[in-house]
């Protein structure tokens, strides 16, 4: 992270002084203070390059939800920054909120641009995951992602609305039943209509 | 010492609960463009609930603006239920949170007793470090030593605490006398928060001067301006001024700590420089007792003391002293009575022989943390053996001040005025003598490195009496460095 900042920022003066000081933060585990630099170098900033490490540092601090809002916010607002490094940071997001179909499309384009100790990690997540994305899930957890949906619907989050109804396709998809298939793709096209971006 | 700086210490963390953690350096220049971005940062995360990331964002704020309004938020912030960093998660975290503000604000309004059983909700709940400390503060300042070690030692396993607590576990171990164990104790204290670092490093010397056996010499040089030594202070004709110097050692022994018997043993040599008739080799023991609580404690003590003079024996003498002291708040009264029992060796001495009592009594009253100041009266009962005419009553008031510019220096001032009536006519004089004396005391101590401190004193005396003879103005002056080590 230190590197990768580094190497894109000077460090002198407005955002990029804070993007560098959240880095040093993030390097040295202390991803509270790291957080709150992005923070503010988000705050300043004329693109949305330091979303992208607000929402690395969430993922950091175990807050998966407001990381996966935040990495919707950053491909929104600054797609030209996304990497391998960040889509790495963004299927831990989706595995830690339990998105596994989600961690699993990321984890399959992270290449070795994120650095091998990245990509071998990633291929190594990937390969926990297969078994798990290739089974049935009950009715009881695709249920279990479209109240995890309407509940970031009625926070006002539809990117995140969207991703768990996203995931309740994909359970849905691969079973015999297609298990209220049809109600998550209705709901998805819904939080996706109904998007409200989330303030920073 | 002790006291002062447990009410710093508890009115810090009473008032500010995030004071547990570790301060940041200021960023360097004000910057309130940067301490808006960071306050703007903090107030984001609180309104989402989000309070540990509100308050990194408004210490940040503070280090760019120490004045900035994010001092407010953050105080704010850490009043909330887990505000204050802690872990404070799962089903039980709000009622605990509220049992803990809740000891807090006891705590601060000085209701220890009531914060104790706040802090005690707390913990039931599941052990809270946070907690253990600040109803360990509370437990430490009622005197109840054992049960605030109890609770400090467990505050101490949580790392961000544990400075606090090893503080604390020094100042106890430093009033159990336990020298050695209490200067590791503040060492640790000082390495580990720097906010901590005065005080504990203040202790640390007095740790190192503690103990239960501790050594100690001074070694002085001064000047006296009325070299005499007549047993009842008068002044001997003829003698002059003179310069001397002084070596003197001592040991004393508490092998029960603070509290308890102990005995003491020393001796001194002091050489004038020009009239060797007066130089004085001194050696002393007493052996005594001493029972403290947190707010009083009484002292029983009975000493020997022998004195030669110009190389022959001068005095030998059997004394008892009990004193007390008690604190009340900022009030301290103390009172004290010594006797002793003088046999001059001398034939110019001899009828100096009997039996000498002091008694006196004083209140005083701290302000702030660096000056106390008090008032007294003594009263001196002078009983020869043989000549009512050197027999005397003597009483008067006294004041005195005390100071602590710094945590390193002390200046302690004593005035006094006495009415000295001797018993009978002394034939010699075909008068009933009648004196009065102003005395004036001064002693200015400054800590150097490690046991070394410098010692100034100063003492003068006017005297005034019915007898012309005894008129006179005595001026002594002393510099000198006192070594003191606590070596168990």
């Amino acid at each position: 992270m230190l590197f990768l900042v580094s190497a894109s920022v000077r460090a002198d003066s407005g955002h990029d002084a804070h993007l560098f000081a959240g880095a040093q933060h993030f390097q040295a585990g202390r991803f509270t203070e790291a957080l709150v630099e992005f923070r503010v170098a988000e705050r300043i900033a004329t693109d949305g390059a330091p979303t992208w490490y607000v929402a690395a540092t969430l993922v950091k601090l175990k807050r998966p939800d407001e990381a996966l809002s935040a990495f919707a916010r950053a491909e929104a607002t600054d797609p030209s920054d996304r990497d391998g490094l960040f889509d790495y940071y963004h299927a831990l997001a989706c595995y830690d909120a339990r998105l596994y179909h989600c961690a699993d499309r990321l984890l399959a384009i992270v290449g070795d641009g994120a650095g091998p100790r990245i990509a071998g990690q990633a291929r190594k997540i990937r390969g926990d995951l297969a078994a798990l994305v290739t089974s049935m899930a009950p009715p009881a957890t695709i249920d279990w992602y479209h109240a995890r949906g309407q509940a970031a619907l009625r926070a006002g989050d539809g990117a995140l609305a969207a991703a768990y109804f996203e995931e309740a396709i994909a359970w849905a998809a691969a079973r015999s039943d297609a298990y209220r298939l049809e109600g998550a793709t209705e709901a998805r096209a819904r939080a996706k209509a109904t998007h409200v971006e989330p303030k920073p | 010492m002790i006291a002062p700086a447990t009410l710093v210490l508890v009115a810090t963390l009473a008032t500010e609960p995030c004071a547990f953690e570790k301060p940041r350096a200021l960023a360097g220049a004000v910057d309130r463009e940067a301490a808006a971005l960071y306050r703007a940062v903090g107030d984001e995360a609180r309104a989402r609930g989000d309070l540990e990331t509100a308050r990194v964002a408004y210490r940040e704020a503070l280090r760019h603006d120490p004045k900035s309004s994010a001092g407010a938020a953050l105080r704010d912030v850490c009043r909330l239920p887990g505000g204050n960093g802690s872990s404070r998660v799962g089903p039980s975290a709000a009622p605990m949170a509220d049992g803990f503000s809740e000891g807090v604000s006891l705590l601060k309004k000085g209701e220890r007793r009531a914060a104790i059983v706040a802090f005690e909700r707390v913990r039931a709940a599941g052990e809270d470090p946070a907690a253990a400390l600040l109803e360990g503060v509370c437990q430490f300042d009622l005197g109840h030593e054992a049960r605030a070690r109890e609770l400090f030692e467990i505050a101490q396993r949580d790392r961000a605490l544990a400075p606090t607590a090893s503080f604390f576990l020094g100042m106890l171990a430093l009033q159990a006398g336990e020298g050695e164990r209490a200067t590791m104790l503040l060492t640790e204290a000082a390495a580990a928060n720097p906010t901590l670092a005065a005080n504990a490093s203040t202790l640390s010397v007095l740790a190192r001067r503690g103990g239960r056996l501790v050594l100690s010499a001074l070694s002085e040089i001064g000047y006296d301006s009325n070299v005499e030594l007549v047993p009842d202070g008068t002044l001997m004709p003829g003698v002059g001024a003179d310069g001397a110097a002084l070596l003197a050692a001592g040991v004393t022994g508490r092998l029960f700590g603070a509290s308890g018997p102990y005995m003491r043993v020393g001796g001194l040599y002091r050489k004038q420089f020009v009239i060797s008739a007066f130089d004085v080799g001194q050696a002393s023991g007493a052996l005594g007792g001493r029972l403290a609580g947190r707010t009083a404690d009484v002292t029983a003590e009975y000493g020997y003391d022998f004195v030669a003079l110009g190389g022959a024996p001068y005095l030998s003498a059997h004394r008892l002293l009990a004193l007390g002291h008690a604190t009340f708040g900022d009030m301290t009264v103390a009172a004290s009575y010594a006797v002793r029992l003088e046999s001059f060796a001398t034939t110019a001495t001899d009828p100096y022989s009997g039996l000498r009592q002091d008694a006196e009594g004083r209140v005083s009253r701290r302000f702030a943390a660096i000056a106390s100041v008090g008032l007294g009266y003594r009263g001196e009962r002078d009983d020869t053996s043989h000549d009512p005419a050197l027999s005397y009553i003597e009483h008067g008031p006294l004041a005195l001040v005390e100071l602590e510019p710094s945590a390193a220096t002390r200046v302690f001032l004593q005035g006094r005025f006495s009415w000295r009536l001797y018993d009978a006519i002394d034939p010699d004089l075909a008068v009933r003598r009648q004196d009065r004396y102003l005395d004036g005391y001064l002693v200015a101590e400054i800590d150097l490195r490690g046991a070394w401190t410098a010692r100034l004193t100063a003492t003068g005396r006017r005297a005034f009496s019915n007898v012309a003879d005894f008129r006179y103005t005595r001026l002594a002056t002393s510099l000198g460095l006192v070594y003191t080590f606590g070596v168990l």
